[in-house]
């Protein structure tokens, strides 16, 4: 079990505020290994980063929990995601990647470090557990 | 995930009998129930268990046989219920084996049976076939004959990694047999092939082989939340709104910062950064900043009716506004360990109070200025136990009174000017006052009463009935021009006094023919008067060269040259 802090990717404060509507956008997760670790600073898009293959990987999108504030605070969260494999390895990766499918170049929106490198064999999978407190709060 | 092995537990009787859970089962592990009875035993079916495919497997169906179940159970807790064994008919012997890191669905890849119906000393346990990688071969054989020692020898398969004896053990209860249990790891697809075992007699045997199924890997992610934070690019307070910031470390670098009526900012931290281009204190505003350090350098710092700006702080002071401005009964209170003020304008006015109490302090204002309306008192104390004094220019007009009390005051302005009324309190155990030009002009007073005291302006001119009052133990004057016109009165009360003027020139007017006295200590005090030239326009009166008491009178008109 891994336990990671989110990087922002500093293009997704603009993006979030010129084009992402959290409300109703598809979110998916990405997946690169450790030679093409992705830049906070450099890489905006999905196209910014080497990914490894999902022939083998069941859905990478992401369902909505909360995307709302209280008292000020806006909290985006979602559910848990679980990807296994099937029908062959799926990796090796590292990082894991939130992005915005629905905004066009598929802007990035954190990624995290899982520690090491794992291939996930046929019938493997990894759970992607988000915070109580959601994938990020905005003040 | 692999499959490892937790524990076993065993049981053997003629009667109906339990199996306990082996010790630190937990939910998910897999129980294996392996019982042997005679040939001739009703086959066994414990509640709540289920035979593998192919079991029970029998080698002789008689008492002298062997009947081997082989039998599994998901544990859904860690206190799983001791399992019931019926009787069979004669005995019963076997055990439990816990698993755990089996899959908890199509857990078998391939099962096989073993019979051996003609006694002999090897047994030939077949392959089966599995379809992934990592799956825990389990070989179970059972024997009939009548002992309670170990029989099997370690299985040989080459196909095989890790073969390892979990039992082999048996019981004499009734007409006896035995159980060996034995693993080995199928790291890749495929056939496992046969499996080759021998035993110390030759006897019959029965045997299950099992493929079990790893559970998947499922590996964990947990992520943290993360955090946006929006700087404000505008603060405001609105009326009796207060603001509270109570941080370890806090910068605050609005390009203006401005509290307007009544408002209160309280900024508690262990250091504090204010950069705000200008701030500005309005009406009844409280401005409290109590931290360990602080640097306050504002381009503009100005207070207006009635504010206050406390700051108390055990750490160093540096307050570098460009103009600090205090207006009408402000308050500016600095007290820390060390201060240092240097706007390039300090100005103090009407009833404006400016209090600088540090262990160390430096004033560095290009021009410093109290202003003087109506009969208002300005008063600037400097309280440190060390003071730089170094403007440009000092200024004190009427009524304004600048206290300095230190115990080293050095206060080197270029120009130091007291105007009508103007008063200068030096108290302080070493002063040093050397300003270029030094005026003093009606009336006004100038009380220096340091225990030594310097006093080397370039040029030092006291006009019109001022009085200059020197106390100090030990005294030096030694501006260039000396110059004390009309009506002056100088009193020198030291212990020492060394009077040093490149120039000493005492003017009076013709038409009072007043003159000027120099009183030392009310008593006549040596004297030594050097320099280039000392010019007396008259004399007269008692003079004794060397004699510490005299009393030096001069009147218009006349030119002394003295050797004194």
């Amino acid at each position: 079990m891994a336990t990671a802090t989110p990087v922002f990717f500093q293009s997704w404060k603009e993006y979030k505020n010129e084009a992402v509507n959290c409300q109703s956008d598809q979110f998916v997760v990405l997946l690169s290994d450790a030679a093409n670790a992705p830049s906070a600073s450099a890489d905006a898009v999905s196209a910014d980063v080497t990914q490894v293959s999902y022939t083998n990987c069941s859905s990478r999108n992401l369902t909505l929990a909360t995307s709302a504030q209280t008292t000020g605070t806006y909290k985006l969260d979602f559910n848990d995601l679980t990807l296994t494999a099937s029908g062959g390895n799926v990796g090796p990766f590292r990082y894991v990647m939130v992005a915005d499918s629905t905004v066009a170049g598929t802007p990035l929106v954190c990624y995290a470090d899982y520690g090491s490198e794992i291939t996930l064999g046929s019938g493997e999978s990894i759970d992607i557990i988000f915070n109580a407190n959601g994938l990020y709060t905005e003040t | 995930m692999a499959i490892t092995f937790v524990a076993e537990s065993s049981f053997g009787s003629l009667t109906a009998t339990t199996c306990s859970w082996p010790t630190g089962h937990q939910s998910g592990d897999l129980g294996i129930l392996a019982i042997e009875t005679d040939g001739a035993g009703t086959t066994l079916t414990p509640s709540g268990w289920t035979h593998f495919s192919g079991s029970p497997v029998t080698d002789v169906a008689d008492a002298n046989g062997s009947k081997l179940h082989l039998l599994y159970k998901f544990a859904t807790s860690s206190s799983e219920s001791d399992v019931s064994i019926a009787d069979s008919g004669n005995h019963q012997l076997g055990g439990m084996t816990c698993w755990r890191g089996v899959a908890s669905s199509s857990f078998t890849d391939g099962i096989a049976t073993y019979t051996k119906s003609t006694a002999s000393t090897s047994l030939t346990l077949p392959s089966v076939t599995t379809t992934g990688a990592n799956r825990l071969i389990l070989m179970v054989m059972s024997r009939p004959n009548d002992s309670a020692t170990a029989q099997f020898s370690l299985a040989t398969n080459s196909n095989l990694s890790s073969i390892t004896e979990i039992s082999d053990g048996g019981g004499t209860t009734g007409n006896g047999g035995g159980i060996g249990l034995q693993t080995g790891l199928k790291a890749t697809a495929g056939s496992t092939g046969t499996t080759s075992v021998s035993q110390d007699n030759s006897i019959t045997n029965a045997g299950i082989v099992v493929a079990l199924v790893p559970a998947a890997t499922v590996y964990t992610l947990n992520l943290n939340s993360l955090s946006l934070s929006n700087t404000a690019q505008q603060l405001s307070l609105e009326v009796n709104r207060k603001l509270e910031l109570v941080a370890a470390s806090l910068a605050l670098t609005a390009q203006q910062l401005t509290l307007a009526k009544s408002y209160q900012l309280d900024l508690n931290t262990g250091s504090l950064a204010i950069t705000a281009r200008d701030i500005e204190f309005r009406r009844h505003l409280d401005l409290n900043l109590n931290t360990l350090a602080l640097a306050l350098t504002p381009q503009s710092l100005g207070m207006r009716q009635k504010r206050r700006l406390e700051l108390a702080l055990g750490g160093p002071i540096s307050l570098t506004p460009l103009v600090l401005d205090l207006r009408r009964k402000r308050l500016l209170d600095l007290n820390s360990g060390a201060l240092s003020l240097t706007p390039q304008s300090l100005t103090l006015r009407r009833k404006a109070k400016l209090n600088l109490n540090a262990g160390s302090l430096s004033l560095t204002s290009l021009v410093l200025t109290l202003t003087y309306k109506s009969s208002q008192v300005y008063t600037l104390q400097l309280q440190p136990i060390s003071l730089s004094l170094t403007p440009q220019q000092l200024s004190l007009l009427r009524r304004r009174r600048l206290d300095l009390n230190a115990a080293t005051i050095a206060a080197t302005p270029q120009q130091l000017s007291l105007r009508r009324r103007g008063r200068l309190d030096l108290g302080a155990l070493g002063a040093s006052l050397s300003p270029l030009t030094l005026s003093l002009v009606v009336r006004h007073r100038l009380g220096l009463q340091p225990a030594s005291l310097g006093l080397t302006g370039h040029a030092l001119g006291l006009l019109r009935r001022y009085p200059l009052v020197l106390n100090a133990r030990a005294i030096t004057i030694n501006a260039q021009p000396l110059t004390l016109t009309q009506h002056k009165k100088l009193n020198l009360e030291s212990l020492i006094l060394t009077l040093e003027p490149q120039l000493l020139q005492l003017n009076y007017s013709e038409d009072t023919e007043d003159y000027v006295t120099i009183y030392v200590n009310g008593q006549p005090i040596r004297v030594s008067l050097v320099g280039l030239r000392t010019e007396v326009p008259w004399w007269e009166g008692d003079y004794r060269p060397w004699d510490p008491r005299y009393v030096l009178r001069q009147s218009l008109g006349r030119t002394y040259d003295s050797d004194l």
